[in-house]
């Protein structure tokens, strides 16, 4: 329900349930004339203490509990989980098993990314209420974004062992390989898909987007070879070059009265942006060809800061997913073990892999008999809620102009624009009793 | 092949999430290879895939609404009528039930007869059992559906 309230100076715009976001949330706006004088996303999906769930379980579990996170990027949990025990247990895995994480990453972001253009932001830039109505009107435009999805699914399904929280993937490497015919199955799809996802950049590259820029600090894994989905370093466009190791050093999170999720910040600096927006502008060069290509086909820059534009860019990057599955498929040889026996020690361990979303980090304290002391998990949506909510901020003001049905769609865009994943936001919260 | 199908949605780890699938463990019991029979465990975009070709499909699903007692089953020929958005408003699928629906109708990609059976779930903690009045409706639910399968209701 959509309400406002006025007197003769102040507004409000509140969304009581906002949709086409996965998960449960509302906004609220208050502001007066061009100023805002408050702006809340507000979570109140419940608090799901994963965190806590995990202590006192066997290593070997973290990938399948975490991956409960979320349905739409189990994925994503399970690589920085092994990623983080590896970076414990000093595992090198083998090269061909790195590629083919990189692949079952690929299937996620193609899958997560299209469900997000088709279906929950590309109503907003048509002027179309939901996705329903937009099929209604483009039956094979949407037909068309379902194909691409189901194709992420399958490459998730084959590497993983199943669509939704897959049961394949362990500390190591995978529990099996699957034979190299059914990888040589997926390529006719990839193919057809490839086509697809250049044809949905220049479909999206056409919307109306808003002018809106903001002076955001960029924050992505950036790594020397590749464009980055499971190693590299932590960097920022305002000088921040880290290891996932030191993320406690410098990032923080803090528990705000209005959300169930917690608020990320740089220590000293405050709010950044993670997910397809950051990862564009650090690491454009390590694209592939056909992706630069389109981009500039569609001039399209490589340096990017309006959020609105982040669904062109999120369909260059399914793009990219796709012809990066093609390349690891031309590649693939059988490993000779499908993962790496790990010996036992009492340590801790750390990884940042790239969620659709955006950065997601892990770390875990185990004991010498693989027990999980400790862990801690931040994901994409939760770092970027103060964004969320700096962009509102001065969003209103350049828009108050509008009527108060569209200003408020357009907050509820301005939103969307960051497919916040709420559920994944929500894994975590400190509960303190106190008894009067 | 069966032009029947019957779909079960849900997740065996959640509580009462798991009733569209314990309805598929009764059926297969009695009908076997009669119809097709499918589990769908998360994303309900799978059902136009899932149901594409067939004429009579039967989907089976868990709903919440807080005016209705826990095990209450409702059924509907979605083919005829809209199902309530509300009922599938928190939906544990990557897409609600109502949603994959009224997106089929849109693209007309509905099966000729899709008879839609929810049963009314209170708890959906992870690790939890299906709780008794759920078994007792998923028992209800099967045999209703063997029944206008017995009958030929939609051929």
């Amino acid at each position: 329900m959509k309400k406002k309230s006025e007197n003769k100076k102040t507004k409000t715009i509140k969304v009581d349930y906002l949709a086409r976001v996965e998960g449960e949330g509302s906004l609220y706006i208050k502001f007066q004339d061009k100023k805002v004088l408050d702006v809340k996303l507000k979570i109140f999906e419940p608090p799901r203490f994963f965190e806590a769930l995990l202590r006192g379980r066997n290593y070997l579990e973290a990938p399948d509990i975490t991956a409960r996170i979320c349905g739409i990027c189990p994925v994503a949990y399970q690589m920085s989980a092994v990623h983080a025990m590896e970076s414990a247990l000093n595992i090198k895995i083998d090269p061909m098993v790195r590629k083919l994480r990189r692949l079952i990453y690929c299937g996620e972001w193609i899958e997560s990314h299209v469900l997000h253009i088709y279906m929950l932001h590309a109503p907003d830039f048509l002027g179309f209420s939901s996705a329903i109505e937009m099929a209604g009107r483009y039956p094979k435009i949407v037909e068309r974004g379902l194909k691409l999805k189901k194709i992420g699914n399958k490459i998730i399904s084959l590497l993983g062992g199943r669509e939704v929280h897959p049961i394949n993937v362990r500390v190591g490497g995978f529990y099996k390989i699957p034979d190299s015919s059914l990888f040589k199955s997926l390529e006719e799809d990839l193919k057809w898909a490839r086509e697809a996802a250049y044809e949905s950049v220049k479909w999206v590259s056409k919307f109306d987007f808003p002018e809106f820029e903001q002076n955001y600090e960029l924050v992505s894994l950036v790594h020397p070879c590749e464009y980055p989905f499971n190693e590299g370093k932590i960097v920022s466009n305002k000088g921040l070059s880290i290891s996932p190791k030191k993320f406690d050093d410098y990032f923080k999170e803090e528990h705000v009265a209005h959300s169930n999720a917690l608020h990320s910040k740089i220590k000293g600096r405050g709010a950044y942006l993670v997910g397809p927006m950051a990862r564009y502008n650090m690491n454009y060069e390590k694209l592939s060809d056909l992706v630069k290509s389109t981009a500039q086909e569609i001039q399209f820059p490589s340096t990017c800061l309006n959020p609105f534009k982040s669904i062109v860019v999120r369909s260059l990057e399914v793009l990219y997913a796709i012809d990066e599955a093609l390349r690891i498929l031309s590649e693939f040889e059988m490993p000779l073990e499908p993962y790496h026996k790990t010996k036992l020690k009492t340590s801790t361990g750390y990884a940042c892999t790239e969620a659709p979303r955006g950065l997601l980090y892990h770390r875990y304290k185990i004991d010498d008999k693989g027990k999980i002391l400790d862990a801690k998990i931040v994901p994409p949506t939760s770092q970027n809620q103060k964004s969320i909510e700096d962009d509102l901020g001065q969003l209103v003001p350049q828009f108050s102009d509008l009527s108060e049905e569209q200003l408020t769609w357009k907050c509820e865009q301005a939103v969307r624009n960051y497919d916040p994943c709420i559920s994944c936001a929500t894994h975590f919260l400190k509960l303190t009793k106190e008894e009067i | 092949m069966s032009s029947t199908l019957i779909i079960g949605m849900g997740n065996r780890t959640r509580g009462d999430d798991q009733v569209g699938l314990r309805v598929l463990d009764l059926l297969r019991r009695d009908l076997g290879a009669q119809v097709e029979i499918i589990e769908n465990h998360g994303d309900g975009l799978d059902l136009l895939e899932n149901w594409c070709g067939k004429k009579n499909v039967y989907l089976i699903d868990a709903y919440t609404e807080e005016s209705d007692t826990i095990g209450k089953i409702k059924r509907w020929e979605a083919n005829k009528e809209k199902i309530p958005a509300q009922h599938f408003t928190s939906s544990t699928h990557v897409v609600s039930v109502t949603e994959v629906i009224e997106l089929a109708r849109a693209m007309n990609k509905l099966p000729e007869n899709l008879i839609v059976f929810a049963i009314s779930s209170g708890n959906f903690e992870h690790g939890s059992q299906l709780s008794r009045d759920l078994e007792q409706a998923a028992e209800t639910v099967a045999q209703t559906i063997k029944y206008e399968i017995g009958e030929n209701r939609h051929a």
